[in-house]
């Protein structure tokens, strides 16, 4: 497996288990505030998944580097930037849909404390699709 | 329509080059070794410009080194 592949699937199990984690934090803390308590109750499990996300992509991105130290080296090729692109615009169509929905239901009295969830999911989902976009595009071709 | 596809016949040619390795085809042409496996794979269609690249490192025209299947 190429470095650049063994990078996307390790940034691909970060961003979900970092979210895995912040879900699990934001459930615990809707069972005992509800879905309209204070938005500043988000920040802790916010800060916690990015400081969480940013080890685990460090660990992973340190663990491909070793397995190909020479290939970590090498600049991203057309393909890689090709694949990159690809999964960008993937990322990027997620954003758009997810945005207009979110937009749409805050019509309908979404809280302060929905919208903010709402929006690092629909962030923390385009990340999953690009990085998942990019892995299977490493493994499959496209 | 029936789906077109892009074969190459880069894997005969390195042999004919002296077993000329992947990561050697790669470096002259400037891309990954992992990139020529895929190419020649059918897995990833080069740009036009890395397609002229390969066909000018075998000394051949284009149209020897991919073809162009419906």
């Amino acid at each position: 497996m190429a470095f650049r592949e063994k990078l996307a699937w390790a940034l691909l199990a970060t961003a979900i288990g970092g979210f895995a984690v912040y879900c699990y934090v934001v459930d615990a803390i809707v069972g005992e505030i509800g879905w309209r308590g204070p938005v500043w109750s988000l920040v802790p499990p916010l800060i916690g998944m990015c400081v969480l996300a940013t080890i685990l992509a460090i660990i992973g991105s340190i663990a491909a580097a070793l397995s190909a130290p020479k290939e970590s080296y090498a600049p991203a090729d057309e393909r890689d930037r090709t694949i990159a692109a690809r999964a960008s615009t993937r990322a990027y169509g997620v954003i758009t849909i997810g945005l207009g929905a979110i937009i749409t239901v805050t019509f309908a009295g979404l809280s302060q404390f929905q919208l903010v969830h709402a929006l690092v999911c629909l962030l923390v989902c385009a990340e999953i699709v690009r990085y998942a976009g990019e892995a299977i595009a490493y493994r499959r071709g496209f | 329509m029936a789906e077109a596809r892009l074969s190459n016949q880069i894997r005969t040619l390195r042999f004919l080059a002296g077993e000329m390795t992947q990561a050697e085809l790669g470096e002259a042409i400037g891309v990954t070794r992992q990139t020529i496996a895929a190419i020649e794979q059918g897995k990833y269609s080069p740009s036009l410009e890395a397609a002229f690249r390969i066909a000018q490192v075998f000394g051949k025209p284009l149209e020897e080194v991919f073809q162009w299947e419906c």
